[in-house]
């Protein structure tokens, strides 16, 4: 799962230190998000919020948040040309000071027999709960 | 009304101001106290909304945008495609993905009628069938960190 709030933080910071040669594919969103290869795209508020959550309610189907998910060079690749890029992982891992983490896994909590809990639709609502500390 | 009346009265009326703040001291701690063990462990606050949904159905290949998925032990499924279920490999086993091959995230898979469809630029559709029972079974080479049951 990533985060819309930190797809806009990191296309910020791409923006800023552009240097023209491969800028043009990066400031376009749809073409970020892409390059995560994540399964949900949440519109949070907060940028990299998700990595203080435990547990997430969507729609009515509860997630435990199993782990950050480690990036590297595969995000380079444009996913319309099949090319590679430096970004957005140069940015990111500028930004996170050496943890490259970009979103998390979730892993299905809902009992099995609760019928119709198990199904995610855009548009629902998301609920977390954050870390105990 | 002399100083030592008003002395009088004074420490009175302080007794009875001391009695009413710890008293409220009391209270509060009470309060804080059952706020701190009576409540839920935690509680849910609402953070956002569910943006997009999407399904890779081949391992590195083309994403599918869906607006409604199951959430399955392996992983997500919606409309017969499930996420990452099929995987490129070599002759000899070893997994195939856009870290050795980058363009393969040009190529898209679909489903229907029992076949699956292979597209990508420059090439012909490839279809298979989808259950290969007379097919023999290849072990293949993984050389992934896996998450089982995880949704990306």
């Amino acid at each position: 799962m990533i985060n819309r709030a930190s797809v806009k933080l990191i296309q910020d910071l791409m923006s800023s230190r552009q240097d023209g040669c491969e800028g043009d594919q990066l400031l376009d969103t749809h073409s970020v998000i892409r390059r995560f290869r994540a399964n949900l795209v949440i519109a949070g508020a907060e940028p990299f919020e998700e990595d203080n959550w435990s547990h997430l309610i969507i729609g009515n189907t509860r997630f435990m948040v199993a782990g950050q998910c480690g990036r590297c060079q595969m995000i380079g690749i444009d996913q319309d040309t099949g090319t590679k890029t430096k970004e957005p992982l140069f940015s990111l891992s500028a930004y996170r000071a050496g943890k490259v983490t970009f979103g998390v896994y979730l892993s299905h909590q809902s009992p099995e027999s609760s019928t119709g809990a198990n199904v995610l639709s855009a548009g629902s609502l998301i609920q977390a709960e954050p870390h105990k500390y | 009304m002399d100083l030592k009346e008003l002395a009088a009265n004074a420490l009175a009326q302080n007794k009875k101001a001391a009695l009413l703040v710890g008293a409220a001291g009391a209270a509060l701690l009470g309060f804080g106290l059952g706020y701190k063990y009576m409540r839920k462990p935690e509680k849910a606050v609402r953070v956002g909304v569910v943006s997009q949904i999407l399904i890779h159905p081949l391992k590195s290949g083309k994403a599918v945008p869906v607006s409604v998925a199951e959430c399955q032990k392996m992983g997500l499924k919606s409309g017969g495609l499930e996420d990452r279920h099929w995987l490129v490999v070599t002759e000899e086993g070893n997994m195939v993905t856009a870290r050795q091959e980058p363009r393969l995230v040009l190529v898209s898979l679909s489903c229907r009628g029992g076949h699956a469809y292979l597209n990508g630029p420059d090439m012909e559709e490839l279809k298979f069938p989808v259950k290969h029972p007379d097919n023999p079974i290849l072990n293949c080479r993984f050389h992934i960190t896996v998450v089982l049951n995880a949704i990306y």
